[in-house]
């Protein structure tokens, strides 16, 4: 036991202890390897951040009508959200019963009358000058700042505001805040979650490729250095266990390498927003399980690799050589994978279509993965195969060529991984297109972008008329009517909505000719949807709150009149005010139409603001231009981690690009150098450098265009969503990378001046 | 008449100099060996005649031309067509064939693969190597490997031929063998030879020696 410590050891030392080459060459694979890890860390935190999130939701929030506990004191709270330049503001109105009501997470004293706390994040944007429109929406005084534990995230922008004219109602009382609640879902998440699995699985997989890419790379300068050990006498179990120390040393360089990178990203971490979620610095840190697995796995696959690399040589005292001839790659093990997956993935959509309201992403994910699995192990027989067959050329080509045909294993292995970040992306992306159109046409293609309406409350019913001339001279704003509404339950137990306006606010709904105050209309298109009661009909009149019956009410005369947007299926009656001034009629609801031109950019915004002063008596869910594109920008949100996700994986790529790169030329320095010796000019070098790289690379875009394209379109056959592709997407990303090798080649041409100098040449 | 004149020649590595006053001429068809212990700076010198390194001060003429003049890109134009180089291992490009080495010349001076690689054949045969022609470096003896070398530089038909311990890797045998072929072709092409070797043996190949010590060189005529 104590020889193989020795012998581990003694690796370890011969990895640090060959000057600056073996420190640099440490260094590169910490970084490489390091780069992994932290990744790797990223993940292995997700469900810590998740769980904490929970956790903290969890703990603030409320159930409304609760029944009040013995000796309880009531917090009486209001919800009312906001939404702004898009992003969703949470908020909520209070006011104590008394002494001892329940005091919201994150706060120090429940703010009084004309007071308010807001969060970090709303503090930064309403001191911002993008906050300028926020402002008026919150005039009154900050006396604090929400904590932590009242948050989501570090950019949950929420607010919590003292309003003494708070109805004190059953509905509004709470008694604590802690009550777990079941998840709240939309239409979108499992597939958001789907497709954030399947970014995690298209990232993770090449970093553990590029791990033992990192450690291969190492390999036959190992080799060297064990040779010379042979010489003095260790025997070839010993060399194996040195070199496991060896590689030990590059995996434990990558670990701390890892970490430092890691610690860096948390530290940054709280800048970063994602769907509206943010993640506090301390909820990124990784679970012990998971922590611990990336602690044990990188090294253990590290040796593994070197251990598996030696396998294919034998390290004698006289040198390195090649336990056998390379094997002819088979294909059908390396085909298994992607057939699986095409399988998994094809009969997921049928399972799909035949019970379309659910979608189990397991197996789609699995099918992925598999996809996505199958490239790197199909490359390296697809690269031999092309270039078995390539013949002629330029010599540079030729030089290229005859390399790739020697030995094509290392450069399919590595331009694998990019080929997988490639196929992920355009999987991803292709998938995402089918998902947002159908998130808009879903969500919104019923809503009227130049339509802006506003719920009264409180005083501001009484107000109304004023604040409808209050709005008409904000910009953007085309006009504005203040309308209300009162149920009526018609004999038949049809329930009938009618509005109460002046004749200019019903002129926006119905084509009105002559009108004055006292005016009654029945508004019906070719095909109306409900049977109006007629003149002289009496009906019951409900509400207010639950539908109770409140009095009756005759419908006067109604003059016949069409929808304003000639919809054969509109019906309804519109009323001036004075055609039910002295009824028992009791309004439902009061509200601001607004009608506003929506390319003028902020027009909403200015709008709640010229409200600011009725703060939450005059509020709106309404969806925006801006909020029309939220899901969409959700997604694009998504796509844009990915593709910082692809950024961090093809940089590392990159990196490991250049050092097989430099690697190649290293071990070629002799040739090269008398090549150019006799004349071979340094661009035809270099040439066959470009080539080296990209003809695999060339293989692994086909493959990747292919497996990539093929499964979004497998996934977006699986969710019924319109099969499309992106050329322009795909061709970016294509560029990308190659612009990413064309730059390793750049890199490398230092080194292949370097490598054909004279000092190449001696013999001595 | 002179092909190369090199005069006053210095060259220093760092703090170590390499070369300090060397001067040799070499005429066409001369077979010049450059001899002198290991670090005398013998393959420096060498380097300096085929314009791989600049010397530091002194000329090198090559008919009359200074390569100290000329830009790299003319320098390596120069040596592709003017001159040929042996070295004693690892000259052959690994990846190709030994046709498509010594064919390698003639394909970046632009001539078509079929026949490039039809002439390689036939210096191949000269040098009694054609069963070797298919086969990677790494697949031939020293010997073969060596003759591969001397076809891919005499295949241009240069005017000199620049070979640094030709024979340093072989063992006697094969080195007689190499250095009989070389010379017999370099001969029958009237190009001239500047051999670097620290072997009396393969030195006396040449028509005469010229001894390097501590960077500066002495002639020494040929025994009558």
């Amino acid at each position: 036991m104590k020889g193989w410590v020795n012998d581990l050891a003694l690796g370890v030392r011969i990895a640090l202890g060959g000057g600056r080459s073996s420190w640099r060459r440490l260094a590169l694979t910490g970084v490489g390897v390091g780069l992994g890890v932290a990744v790797l860390l990223v993940g292995a935190s997700m469900p810590t951040a998740a769980v904490e999130r929970q956790a903290r939701q969890d703990h603030s929030r409320v159930v409304q009508g609760q029944p009040r506990p013995p000796g309880a004191v009531a917090l009486y709270r209001q919800y009312a959200p906001e939404l702004f330049g898009g992003d969703e503001i949470m908020g909520s109105y209070v006011v104590p019963e008394g002494p001892g009501a329940p005091i919201p997470p994150g706060l120090q004293r429940i703010p009084g009358d004309g007071e308010i706390v807001v969060s970090p994040a709303l503090a930064d944007l309403l001191a911002s000058p993008g906050g300028e429109l926020l402002r008026p929406r919150f005039p009154q005084r900050v006396v604090g700042t929400i904590g932590q534990e009242g948050l989501l995230g570090p950019n949950h922008l929420l607010f919590i505001a003292g309003d003494a004219t708070i109805p004190r109602t059953d509905q509004t009382a709470y008694y604590g805040f802690g009550t777990p609640a079941a998840t709240v879902t939309d239409g979108t998440q499992p597939w958001y979650w789907a497709l954030g699995l399947i970014g995690a699985v298209v990232l993770l997989l090449p970093v553990l490729l590029f791990v033992t890419i990192g450690t291969r790379l190492a390999g036959p300068e190992r080799e060297r250095r064990l040779a010379a050990l042979r010489l003095l006498g260790a025997g070839s179990r010993q060399v194996r266990r040195i070199g496991t120390g060896d590689a030990l040393a590059g995996a434990v360089a990558g670990l701390v390498f890892g970490v430092g990178f890691f610690l860096v990203l948390r530290a940054f971490v709280e800048r970063f927003e994602v769907r509206g979620v943010s993640v506090f610095a301390s909820d990124l840190t990784p679970t012990p399980l998971l922590g611990a697995l990336v602690v044990v796995v990188v090294p253990v696959l590290s040796v593994l690799t070197a251990l598996v690399t030696m396998r294919g040589s034998l390290v004698d005292p006289l040198g390195v050589v090649r336990r056998s001839a390379p094997v002819r790659r088979r294909l059908w093990w390396r085909l298994a994978p992607t057939l699986v997956g095409v399988a998994l993935l094809t009969t997921q959509a049928q399972a799909f279509l035949r019970h379309p309201s659910t979608l189990d992403s397991g197996p789609s994910i699995v099918g992925v993965a598999l996809l996505l699995l199958g490239i790197p192990l199909l490359l390296p027989w697809l690269v031999e195969r092309s270039v078995g067959r390539l013949r002629g050329g330029a010599p540079s080509w030729q030089l290229a060529v005859r390399g790739l045909q020697v030995d094509s294993g290392s450069a399919a292995r590595l331009v694998g991984g990019v080929a997988v970040v490639l196929a992920g992306g355009i999987a991803l992306q292709t998938l995402m297109i089918g998902q947002e159109a159908g998130v808009r046409d879903r969500q919104y293609v019923l809503q009227d972008p130049s339509r802006v309406t506003l719920n009264l409350e409180g005083d501001a019913v009484e107000r109304g008329e004023d604040l409808a001339e209050l709005v008409r001279g904000t910009s953007g704003v085309t006009a504005a009517a203040f309308q209300r509404w009162f149920i009526a339950r018609m004999p038949t137990q049809d329930v009938l909505y009618v509005q109460v306006g002046s004749c200019d606010t019903l002129r926006q709904e119905a084509r009105i000719g002559q009108c004055r105050d006292g005016d009654a209309f029945r508004v019906a298109g070719a095909a109306p949807v409900a049977v109006l009661p007629a003149p002289g009909d009496r009906v019951d009149l409900l509400g207010p709150g639950p539908l109770r019956v409140a009095g009756q009410w005759t419908v006067p005369d109604l003059t016949a009149v069409e929808p304003v947007d000639g919809d054969p299926h509109r019906s309804g009656i519109v009323l001036t005010p004075a055609a039910v001034r002295g009824t028992d009629v009791v309004f439902q609801s009061s509200q601001l139409v607004v009608r506003i031109d929506p390319s003028s950019p902020d027009v909403v915004d200015r709008l709640r603001a010229a409200l600011g002063p009725v703060g939450r008596q005059a509020y709106t869910r309404q969806v925006t231009p801006l909020d029309r594109e939220r899901p969409a920008a959700d997604y694009r949100t998504l796509w844009r981690l990915f593709l910082a996700g692809s950024l961090v994986v093809v940089a590392l790529a990159g990196a490991s690009l250049l050092v097989l790169a430099l690697e190649q030329v290293r071990t070629r320095r002799r040739p090269l150098a008398v090549l150019a010796a006799g004349g071979v000019p340094r661009s035809t070098l270099a040439w066959s450098v470009l080539w080296q790289n990209t003809v695999p690379l060339a293989v692994a875009v086909v493959v990747a265009v292919v497996v990539g394209s093929g499964t979004g379109l497998l996934l977006q056959r699986a969710s019924r969503t319109p099969l499309t592709l992106d050329p322009t997407g795909i061709g970016a990303l294509v560029a990308g990378i190659v612009a990413v090798v064309l730059l390793v080649t750049l890199c490398t041409l230092p080194a292949v001046r370097r490598a054909t100098g004279a000092t190449g040449l001696r013999a001595e | 008449m002179t092909l190369l004149t090199a005069t006053g020649l210095h060259k220093a590595f760092g703090p170590t100099p390499a070369l300090a006053g060397a001067g040799i001429t070499v005429d066409a068809g001369e077979i010049v060996a450059i001899m002198g212990p290991s670090g005398s700076g013998k393959s420096t010198l060498l380097h300096c005649l085929a314009g791989i390194l600049t010397p530091d001060a002194g000329t090198v003429l090559y008919r009359d031309v200074d390569l100290g003049s000329l830009p790299d890109a003319r320098r390596s134009e120069l040596r592709r067509t003017e001159f040929g180089f042996v070295f004693q291992f690892g000259q052959l490009v690994p990846e190709l064939s030994c046709v498509e080495n010594v064919a390698l010349p003639l394909r970046l001076a632009g001539i078509k693969r079929r026949d490039a690689e039809a002439r390689a054949t036939e210096w191949l045969e000269k040098l009694e190597v054609a069963e070797v022609a298919a086969k990677r470096p790494g697949e031939t003896s020293g010997g073969q490997g060596q003759r591969v070398a001397v076809a891919r530089a005499l295949i241009t038909g240069p005017k000199v031929i620049f070979a640094d311990e030709p024979t340093g890797a072989l063992d006697s045998l094969n080195g007689e063998r190499v250095m009989t072929l070389f010379l017999a072709a370099a001969r029958a092409t009237d190009a001239a030879v500047v051999i670097v070797t620290h072997e009396p043996r393969v030195a006396a190949y040449a028509d005469r020696e010229v001894v390097v010590r501590d960077g500066r060189t002495r002639v020494v005529e040929p025994a009558a």
